[in-house]
């Protein structure tokens, strides 16, 4: 059966990630959390849409990615649940 | 009793996820690559725009914006495809007792006797197919057929977006003009064989009956015979129940470019066996036997495999085996000014891990074993790896 697993190519978030760090408002609600807005570039972006979401376990750590736009630009944001911080990672 | 097989064949999947991720590139040529250097990938996908254009997997992306200079270009994602595929195998798992991930965009489904539970086949195709719109904001093309082959071949008759149903009455007729070539499970090889018997399209192969096929094809012609009939009994795999101990444990890789130099293909060797043996570990098993492939741009390969006495899920030892196995093949002058496109390892004769070692040196081999195990379970799968292999580790 095919096992999609196993990952060479992954690029891992670590500690000494370049992506910037940034301040997320964001709700939690029934085990799914939803961010409604970022603060980048000195800038509040309000979150029109989530355009897609997914995650992935890095060892013991989950990391949850989302793509959002705010109706200009599209963003990659994520955070890992043992660290609790949110970074940007690419601005589309 | 005739089965319902359903396949369903996502559409230019990683290209689809982009568009769905970033809107501005829905309705635009777009190629996945596997690096952020443009010049020296290849393209791992492309959206409908871009095959329109003429642009195809594996194709470089050099050549590719030769084509299509306005094309857009993105990043291969990996997890986020594999989450995706995860989350489709998922959301399928209710609509049949046997689901299978055939690979990470392409599903089988057995719907023989749901009927009674869900409804007609079709109508349930139509749900998933709307399920999968709507809640990954992709498509996926769907072929139900008597049998996974042809369900599989019918999947591909419209794509994208596309629902086929081939009923068995119907399968000579509608693809009567099928090159052969295009028949899963047909190669290069085979089709350049049925070629030269004047067969080209699959209605030609009904011109021949089964003494044909098993005199000049062997046992693989009882299985031409049976797809020149519109049947796949003899060559359906059985349908792999979730939890049964897999028979073998492989992994394979085809690299963007050819491989010549030996410490390279030692190197991309060395991290197959290393994901072989951590596999192996992670299901409780160590495997005797050993199969080892090399495959050259011309598609000629080089294959061995060879039992030894005692089994293991070393990654280190089982890439001393792997080397001793080619080194039998080079031996014999087989790897003499060899090109490597493409490689695999492969374990079987699998056994439950013994976990009880007598020497002193095999004790505290084990020992560091299980700390790399456990450092990657915490930090993360390649945290620590053998050194061989850290050339091979994106920047």
């Amino acid at each position: 059966m095919f096992n999609p697993n196993a990952r060479w190519d992954r690029k891992l978030p670590r500690d000494d990630n370049p992506d910037e760090k940034i301040a997320v408002e964001a709700s939690f609600s029934n085990g799914t959390v939803v961010p409604r807005e970022f603060f980048y570039a000195g800038t509040a972006h309000r979150i029109r849409k989530i355009t897609f979401r997914w995650k992935e376990r890095v060892g013991s750590e989950q990391f949850y990615y989302f793509n959002v736009t705010d109706g200009v630009d599209v963003y990659k944001i994520y955070f890992g649940d043992k660290g609790l911080v949110w970074r940007i990672s690419r601005v589309g | 009793m005739d089965r319902t097989i359903m396949h369903i064949d996502m559409d230019a999947f990683f290209a689809s996820i982009e568009q769905a991720s970033d809107p501005r590139l829905r309705g635009k040529p777009v190629i996945v690559g596997g690096k952020a250097n443009k010049q020296r990938t290849v393209v791992c996908a492309a959206s409908y725009e871009a095959k329109r254009m003429g642009i195809d997997s594996a194709m470089s992306v050099a050549e590719a914006f030769r084509i299509c200079p306005q094309a857009e270009f993105v990043v291969a994602d990996t997890a986020k495809y594999v989450f995706t595929s995860h989350a489709i195998f998922d959301m399928l798992k209710p609509y049949s007792p046997r689901v299978e991930q055939a690979s990470v965009d392409e599903f089988w489904l057995d719907m023989t006797g749901t009927e009674r539970f869900l409804g007609p086949v079709e109508e349930v195709a139509r749900r998933i197919k709307e399920r999968i719109r709507s809640e990954f904001g992709v498509t996926a093309s769907v072929g139900i057929s008597s049998s996974r082959l042809f369900a599989k071949v019918a999947s591909k008759l419209k794509k994208p977006d596309g629902l086929v149903v081939l009923d068995k009455a119907d399968i000579a007729e509608t693809l009567k003009e099928m090159p052969v070539g295009k028949i899963t499970g047909i190669g290069k090889s085979t089709r350049e064989r049925l070629n030269g018997f004047g067969i080209f399209v699959y209605s030609d192969m009904a011109r021949f009956d089964m003494d044909f096929y098993r005199e000049k094809f062997g046992k693989f012609g009882l299985w031409l015979y049976g797809v020149s009939r519109g049947e796949d009994g003899l060559f359906i795999p059985s349908w792999q129940a979730e939890d049964a101990p897999p028979k073998s444990v492989g992994h394979s890789y085809t690299l963007p470019y050819n491989a010549q130099n030996p410490e390279l293909i030692e190197a991309w060797l060395r991290l197959l066996c290393e994901m072989v043996a951590s596999r192996l570990r992670s299901l409780g098993l160590e495997g005797r036997c050993l199969h080892v492939f090399l495959r050259q741009p011309d598609m000629g390969c080089v294959a061995k495999q060879k039992m030894f006495a005692v089994p293991t899920s070393d990654g280190a030892e089982i890439f001393t085996r792997a080397m001793a196995v080619i080194g039998a093949a080079a031996a014999g002058g087989r790897m003499k000014g060899f090109r490597m496109r493409a490689l695999g390892v492969c374990a079987s004769a699998l056994t439950p891990a013994c976990g009880s070692r007598l020497l002193e040196e095999d004790i505290k081999r084990r020992d560091l074993i299980k700390s790399v195990d456990e450092i990657n379970g915490r930090f993360g799968e390649w945290t620590v790896y053998p050194a061989r292999v850290s050339g091979l580790r994106p920047t």
